[in-house]
């Protein structure tokens, strides 16, 4: 949020291919908190907001790894995926890993509204698939700035969320039922995030 | 005798003299700059066969005036200066080229001044503006603009002199055609062209014809490149749906340098937000 309302630092935090291989290693995980308008922080923030507090609610540590380990693996991504894209910005590539994260992790806790979640993974899917094979060609307008969508790091955000889930024990949930239970649950420290 | 030869003579004098103001009264004109004379010059060259276009993203685009190459009224008759002015030229570039400025893959746009353009250039002259200014796409106008005026029955009144000052007998009409055409220079493909017309008649009295087809001419202008720049926009519109859904008619390209974005759809995030949203309420119930 901050990153937007202080345009002045965009040069300075944007991912920016040329920058970073001139050693300014830092825009690898700020380059993804800076927005082009009002309307693209809105949409960004708003899921990664939700998904992210209730990810972290239920796997405390996990929001920081996704921010710490998966923002720089997606521009990583980006930097060989998509050699002709100078700059990027948008929180949207954390917010699709934070929402499949989070799906992942309440279908293994068995919740009961997991058609809901098996909805959501499959709307993301369905999105970024749609958006591979009918590859947007035109720019969009942000704010001030002509922009190109990136499909490429919705998938990788995905991917990303994936490999997490599966290199991660999950703390399972203490009761079949509603209401969710307070934390921490001391029963299950094996099986706890360290 | 004599009289009566020399009221003969007067006679004919006369008829010849008002025969000669009846056809004087017709007048004429035609003004046009025409895109295949520009691009296609001599005739005797081979038609130059278009490519599909490969247009790289974002892209720059130049707005011009196709020269205008003749203006042929025909000899012997007034001639109306037409009433289509430089001022009125950059107007319109500049609201043809507000048009491109709208769509987000265009990076610039440079109104090309005409003197740059040569009458006949061809592609060749394209090709220099596409050296000197960095543009892959031209926007040319070109317009077409014919004037007639032509005497009714009640110019009979003519005779009278006074009549040629007070009876509207003159039966005026304007065509006008504006176009723009919308090339992409490397491939010599026509992308999409988009047209305005205008016909404006009216009656006027002899003494003021000239004054009315001016004004005609103006506002013939005005009207059809208002059409034509409504047009323009529908066309873009098109253009932009036939880029996406025809990529074995154009293909586009994405130029080294540009932004991406990581962006969610608006109807992809709200939905992501209620489900969640949702989702959340009723584990707290």
């Amino acid at each position: 949020m901050l990153l937007w309302l202080a345009p002045a630092t965009h040069a300075a935090l944007l991912y920016d291919r040329a920058a970073i291989s001139h050693g300014e290693w830092w825009r690898l995980w700020t380059g993804h908190w800076v927005h082009f308008s009002a309307s693209h922080l809105f949409w960004n923030l708003t899921v990664m907001l939700v998904a992210g507090a209730w990810l972290e609610h239920l796997q405390p540590g996990w929001l920081l790894r996704l921010a710490l380990v998966v923002a720089p693996l997606l521009s990583l991504v980006l930097l060989l995926g998509e050699p002709a894209m100078q700059t990027y910005g948008g929180l949207s590539g954390l917010a699709t890993s934070a929402v499949v994260l989070l799906a992942l992790v309440q279908l293994h806790r068995r919740s009961p509204d997991r058609a809901w979640w098996w909805t959501i993974l499959l709307l993301i899917a369905a999105k970024i698939g749609v958006d591979a094979v009918r590859e947007e060609p035109l720019f969009v307008a942000l704010g001030a700035q002509a922009v190109r969508s990136s499909v490429l790091v919705h998938a990788a955000g995905a991917a990303a969320a994936l490999a997490l889930f599966s290199a991660r024990p999950i703390r399972p949930r203490t009761a079949p039922d509603r209401p969710q239970p307070e934390y921490p649950v001391p029963s299950t420290s094996t099986n706890h995030i360290p | 005798m004599k009289p009566k030869l020399l009221s003969l003579l007067l006679g004919a004098a006369l008829s010849l003299g008002l025969g000669g103001c009846v056809s004087w009264n017709d007048r004429s004109h035609h003004e046009a700059s025409s895109v295949v004379q520009f691009l296609y010059p001599d005739k005797n060259m081979p038609f130059i066969q278009p490519q599909i276009p490969t247009l790289r993203l974002p892209l720059r685009v130049g707005v011009a005036f196709i020269p205008a190459s003749m203006s042929d009224g025909r000899s012997g008759f007034h001639q109306i200066q037409a009433n289509f002015t430089e001022q009125q030229k950059t107007e319109l570039l500049r609201k043809v080229a507000g048009q491109f400025k709208a769509l987000p893959f265009v990076q610039s746009i440079e109104i090309i001044p005409t003197t740059y353009l040569r009458p006949g250039g061809g592609f060749e002259n394209l090709d220099q503006l596409r050296a000197m200014m960095g543009i892959d796409v031209v926007a040319l106008i070109a317009y077409d603009q014919a004037q007639n005026s032509s005497d009714t029955e009640a110019s009979i009144a003519y005779w009278t002199i006074v009549g040629a000052y007070i009876v509207p007998a003159q039966r005026n009409s304007t065509h006008t055609l504006m176009e723009a055409v919308v090339y992409d220079i490397p491939s010599r493909s026509l992308l999409f062209r988009a047209p305005g017309t205008s016909t404006i008649q009216n009656h006027s009295t002899l003494f003021r014809a000239g004054y009315f087809l001016q004004e005609a001419s103006a506002k013939g202008i005005e009207d059809a490149s208002a059409q034509m720049t409504a047009n323009l926009a529908q066309e873009l519109e098109l253009f932009k749906v036939r880029a996406k859904e025809e990529p074995q008619n154009i293909r586009i390209e994405h130029k080294p340098g540009y932004t991406g974005a990581g962006e969610m759809n608006g109807w992809l995030a709200a939905s992501l937000a209620l489900l969640l949203a949702g989702l959340l309420i009723r584990s707290r119930q």
